[in-house]
């Protein structure tokens, strides 16, 4: 067991070797720390915080999150989203790579970043440069939070629109106004907690779904990482996604499990 | 022309990363450009690697099961697969991003407990003892499988790693315990 423990457990930060030092770590794993870690988790240690005794599931006595778990949680997962987003440009812009068969070239990539043409540069570029301003704008967000829901509001008035495209632009009848909210804002965008799509665009009244109590706003990479909570298989037994169980459910079930992985997020308190 | 190796591991320092690339474009350096892009290759290329050598252990680790003989030593087999194929679960989404690594561990770990199940008798320390494995996303795995046949036990476990777990062993217990009251009507 112990070697596959090891195959599992290879240190995440052989991403910064280059060359023959990723090849040497790669066959041979991290190298062993310098000195083992002898603290004890405590539940009153902020550095080493501890489960208490007797905590179910045979935790007490050991390493708990530290507190701020759900920020770190969120950063973590905005992370993914936008590393995910650099190696997808990378491929698609840089080295002009279609992105279905993307996995497969991985191993026989070689050096061909090394030869990508300045004009593919550019066009990396300009992914790379909104990619940095969707990171800016996650890494504030993220800072000042976590927040209430109401404080994502787009309008503290109760306001319900028969279409998404009407809370966006508005009724052209309507005070004559071109746009009701508009566009979400750089870096931001908006999020429906309930779900728009699917199912529930006919067995939801678009009032519940299309209104501004149900749409927040919420930077780009945060709703990328919703979404992503959303598709990831969440059930050990059947493999269903949140997302496809979340559709059988009512809206209220929906609601709630909406708000809840935005608080594990660390988006809203 | 080589630059400093670049940190992705914070989204920090994914921003500090563009940055540099950014400012390299601006000043036309285009090596500095293709050095960060390489660099991230290798970074794509040594979770590729770790990945195929997981699912290649754990097909041996599935081999193994199918070998063994005797109760004893198909029990032992199966435990090991198991608690390898939740592990692999939880690094698969959290670390590796690779939903199709995810896909098949979950099926295998499934696949597993049922097997598992099938050959010890319901409420056997073997199974129980997986509720108090040193690894959250074994827990997670072991309390979705045992919360229907013993609830009382897998519940408390299912909800000490939905508060203070983190990851896909948090969000999975989570998930198990919010199905189990749906299903089962409790508010």
């Amino acid at each position: 067991m112990l070697k596959f423990a090891k195959i599992l457990h290879q240190n995440k930060g052989v991403a910064v070797l280059n060359g023959a030092a990723a090849t040497v770590f790669l066959v041979l794993g991290p190298l062993p720390a310098s000195a083992p870690d002898v603290s004890k988790a405590s539940p009153d240690d902020p550095v080493h915080p501890g489960w208490p005794a007797g905590t179910p599931g045979g935790l007490g006595g050991k390493f708990r999150p530290k507190d701020g778990s759900a920020r770190e949680a969120g950063e973590a997962a905005i992370n993914r989203v936008a590393l995910r987003r650099a190696i997808r440009t990378l491929l698609t812009q840089a080295l002009s790579l279609p992105l279905e068969v993307a996995a497969n070239v991985i191993p026989a990539l070689g050096e061909a970043a090394d030869v990508i043409m300045v004009g593919q540069l550019a066009a990396t570029f300009a992914e790379f440069r909104q990619l940095d301003v969707d990171t800016k704008v996650a890494l504030d967000f993220v800072a000042n939070g976590p927040y209430t829901l109401d404080d994502l509001r787009v309008s503290r008035a109760s306001e319900a629109f028969s279409s998404y495209d009407e809370f966006y632009k508005g009724s052209p009848v309507a005070e004559g106004l071109d746009k009701r909210f508009g566009p979400a804002g750089n870096g931001y965008e908006y999020h429906h907690i309930v779900e728009q799509g699917g199912p529930n665009a006919t067995a939801i009244a678009a009032g519940e779904l299309h209104n501004t109590e149900n749409i927040v706003r919420i930077p780009t990479l945060l709703h990328q990482a919703i979404n992503r909570e959303y598709g990831a298989i969440t059930s050990e037994t059947d493999g269903l996604t949140l997302r496809e169980w979340l559709r059988s459910q009512p809206f209220s079930v929906q609601r709630e499990k909406g708000v809840e992985i935005m608080r594990k997020l660390g988006i809203v308190r | 022309m080589k630059t400093a190796a670049i940190d992705v591991e914070s989204l920090q320092a994914l921003h500090d990363t563009l940055q540099r690339f950014i400012v390299a474009h601006e000043k036309s350096d285009a090596d500095t450009q293709r050095d960060i892009l390489r660099q991230l290759v290798e970074r794509e290329q040594a979770a590729y690697q770790r990945k195929i050598e997981a699912l290649g252990e754990l097909k041996t680790l599935m081999r193994e099961v199918r070998a063994a003989r005797g109760v004893d030593n198909c029990v032992a087999s199966l435990i090991t697969a198991f608690k390898f194929a939740a592990e692999l679960r939880a690094i698969a989404q959290d670390e590796l991003d690779d939903r199709e690594t995810a896909e098949t561990a979950t099926s295998a770990a499934h696949q597993l407990f049922e097997q598992l199940e099938a050959i010890v008798p319901e409420n056997s320390a073997i199974l129980l003892d997986l509720l108090t494995d040193p690894s959250p996303a074994v827990q997670a795995s072991a309390g979705a499988h045992l919360l229907h046949t013993v609830p009382e036990q897998a519940i408390p476990v299912l909800e000490a790693l939905d508060r203070h777990a983190s990851g896909s062993p948090s969000l999975s217990a989570w998930f198990a315990l919010a199905r189990h009251k749906a299903e089962n009507g409790v508010k």
